[in-house]
């Protein structure tokens, strides 16, 4: 600064101040920053502490608990509901006796150590009801998603036509919407995964029995189907369409593609390959799942899109290779699916990124069946 | 309840009081429940309550007048590209640092990564032989971090080196902000036990200028793959991994040149692997020194096409550079949280495609032998 100009260093001097005057803001900013950041904190910890209350509720009595009914996706209902439906029993101490699961697809194996008893809501409404239901409940109540925030209208009228059924009035609700609520921070990054780990028991599921249907003596089951982790675009339908036919060179392959359009999870097929085997006409509709489970339960390797019955297949005691082309929603579920099978002594997952596959150039061999 | 007694002629005097019995035995479950939820809590509150006083540390650090050392970074390459730069970042703009205030010292030639933020770049290498910061390291590792290379806690060559550096830069070491801050600030969110929430509001990621071709040397095929892989956790240097890593380079190779970032330095305990006699693969090895590796093959990755490595180091810098990447590993263990933070990272930023690759996966499938 010269003194021989004082215009200049009047002017600089105010600018000086006004840089400063504007640097104090910083400190007031932080500081609002942190108080609104804490005041969402307290209102998660708040969301928690009462669904803590309203899980401590449905334990309490003698009343038989009601767990469900599971209307949501199939991979939540394995990876999450199973696991917190044991938490919940462990905690409380509550028999499996006195617990009623209720689901859909014929999945009362899934729910073996937890529910002696398993109604099926196929039992009340046929697959097509539940379906166009399902949908309507989803839009009224989810915002078009599938997870169960809350009991609703079906929930209701599926607990309606339970307590029919099994001539019993007074009932606890261990509804989904516990699980969903209690968790929904972790999925968002504002929980941490201890949390997720103090409120899960994971465990194996024990296999069914041998499904009566003809299948190869060795075989790979194969699920895959369209959705977010593996958009039905025409490279995706090459790629694995080509890993298929290379698995049924070394083994045969039975394709579990259901055929089934209870969600918008459409099947990849398969049509023309050798030794690849369709199920699509042995999957009744009201046991679906319950056939799926068994033939994964069979095979000796799952290979399927990442999501769905891939989560359960490790824990039925089968390596499962669980295959993607965007994982932009899995991050968080492939990091609980790791732990999970290390702590329930699972079979190996392994994960197999069809981005990774083109770029090494792993899939561009002549006869891989992609044409 | 039915006045005819049962067929086991029991009465309901014995079930009630075998009710009862069940009830007392019961009695203590809440208070149980409630004491281990406490003790919990507290545990949750105390490494919140730490990480709470890191961050004050460095909120004290950022308002001290003056210059800001920050490092020396001793620790892995993907540590420094994944988590401290993107720290480093956040605190800049957090807290209005300018880069004429802060002094980054690492190893490799790598001001180039720290270029939007720190006008003084101090190489270690410049002021230590590549011999002395591996032996003092390996030492660092064993006394200080129990044979880890992550940095908990400053000591002798962290001294020595800010000692070196002041001397040779020219600048008066006051305000440190070293490395530890970062390990204490993220371990328990790397632990799991905060949220990733609380990494993400103290982290800022972007894209990395991938430098300028005309910086390296003539003999770079016009179009080609770069590729690093190297021994450690994730990829172990058996027989079967050699066979597939060779198989994976010779695969790419077939489609385009492919550039080999191998630097055995011995700077760390990773051990390249063996890419040599491989058709159509060039090795950019020449091309390095000790006090350049890092600069040359970030320089080299930014260049390329596609890279494709070991899950780890560069492997999470080359999708930020705008490089497709894809990130080889054989055990996953340890690489969970730093996937999950590394897919999210590169979305928030627009970074390049990052797709990991599963090497038992590739086996299991046929298409990697």
């Amino acid at each position: 600064m010269s003194p021989r100009n004082p215009a200049l260093a009047v002017r600089n001097l105010g600018r000086k101040a006004a840089r400063r005057a504007w640097g104090l803001r910083r400190p007031a900013v932080r500081a609002i920053g942190r108080a609104v950041r804490l005041r969402e904190q307290l209102g998660f910890r708040s969301d928690e502490f009462h669904v803590e209350r309203e899980i401590a509720a449905a334990a309490r009595g003698d009343a038989l608990i009601v767990a469900g009914p599971w209307l949501a996706e199939v991979g939540y209902e394995a990876l999450y509901w199973l696991p917190f439906l044991r938490w919940f029993e462990d905690v409380y101490r509550i028999p499996p006796q006195r617990v009623i699961a209720i689901s859909r697809g014929g999945v009362g194996a899934w729910y073996a150590d937890v529910a002696t008893r398993y109604i099926d809501i196929f039992e009340f409404f046929t697959p097509e009801q539940f379906a166009s239901r399902n949908e309507a409940r989803r839009t009224a109540q989810e915002g078009g998603g599938q997870k169960q925030s809350a009991p609703g209208a079906f929930d209701d009228e599926i607990l309606g036509r339970l307590r029919e059924r099994i001539g019993v009035d007074r009932l606890n609700l261990f509804h989904p919407g516990l699980m969903f609520r209690l968790f929904k921070q972790f999925w968002l990054g504002n929980q941490s995964q201890d949390f997720l780990w103090q409120h899960m028991r994971f465990a194996a599921i024990r296999p069914p029995a041998r499904p009566a249907l003809p299948l190869p003596a060795d075989y790979i089951a194969v699920k895959f189907y369209a959705g977010m982790a593996m958009p039905p675009t025409e490279a995706n339908r090459r790629a694995v369409r080509a890993l298929v036919a290379r698995l049924a060179r070394r083994h045969p392959v039975v394709v579990l593609d259901s055929g089934m359009q209870v969600d918008e999870h459409e099947d990849y097929r398969f049509e023309g390959l050798p030794n690849v085997v369709s199920l699509r006409d042995q999957l009744p509709p009201g046991t679906n799942l319950q056939v799926q489970t068994a033939v994964i339960a069979g095979a000796r390797q799952f290979v399927g899109t990442c999501g769905s019955v891939a989560w359960l297949a490790p824990l039925l005691g089968v390596p499962t290779l669980a295959v993607f082309a965007d994982d932009q929603l899995l991050g968080t579920h492939l990091s609980v699916a790791r732990h999970a099978y290390r702590e329930a002594e699972a079979a190996r997952f392994t994960t197999f990124d069809l981005r990774s596959a083109q770029a090494l150039h792993l899939l561009d061999s002549a006869g891989d069946g992609a044409g | 309840m039915s006045d005819r007694l049962p067929p086991d002629g029991r009465g309901p005097v014995p079930d009630l009081a075998m009710k009862a019995v069940r009830r007392l035995l019961t009695v203590h479950k809440p208070f149980v429940r409630r004491a281990r939820r406490r003790a919990r809590e507290a545990e949750q509150r105390q490494y919140r309550d730490e990480a709470m006083a890191v961050d004050r540390e460095i909120a004290a650090i950022a308002a001290a007048p003056g210059p800001i050392v920050v490092g020396p970074w001793l620790a892995e390459v993907g540590y420094e590209v994944l988590y401290w730069i993107p720290l480093l970042r956040w605190l800049a703009d957090r807290h209005g640092i300018g880069p004429e205030r802060l002094v980054v010292i690492s190893r490799g030639g790598v001001g180039e990564w720290y270029a939007d933020l720190a006008s003084t770049y101090v190489d270690i290498l410049d002021v230590m032989t590549p011999e002395e910061l591996a032996a003092g390291n390996a030492t660092r590792q064993e006394t200080q971090e129990g044979g880890g290379q992550k940095q908990m806690a400053t000591g002798a060559l962290d001294a020595a080196i800010l000692a070196a550096a002041a001397k040779r830069a020219g600048f008066a070491v006051g305000a440190v902000l070293h490395p530890s801050l970062l390990f204490r600030l993220f371990r328990q969110v790397w632990y799991g036990n905060l949220p990733l929430d609380f990494f993400w509001t103290r982290t800022h990621y972007t894209r990395v200028a991938p430098g300028s071709r005309a910086d390296l040397p003539t003999g770079l095929p016009p179009e080609f793959a770069a590729v690093k892989f190297y021994s450690g956790r994730a990829l172990p240097l058996t027989d079967a991994n050699r066979a597939t890593v060779r198989a994976l380079v010779s695969g790419l190779a077939a489609t385009m040149p492919v550039v080999s970032l191998d630097a055995d330095f011995g700077l760390d305990e990773h051990r390249d692997f063996d890419l040599s006699g491989i058709p159509n693969v060039l090795s950019a090895r020449a091309w390095m020194t000790p006090a350049t590796n890092l600069a040359v093959q970030s320089l080299v990755i930014g260049q390329a096409r596609a890279f494709a490595g070991t899950c780890g180091g560069l492997a999470w810098l080359a999708p930020f550079l705008g490089v497709p990447t894809v990130a080889v590993y054989e055990d996953d263990h340890l690489l969970g949280t730093h996937l999950a933070i590394a897919r999210q990272a590169g979305r928030a930023a627009a970074a390049a495609e990052f797709a990991p690759f599963d090497i038992r996966a590739g086996r299991r499938l046929g298409v990697t032998p």
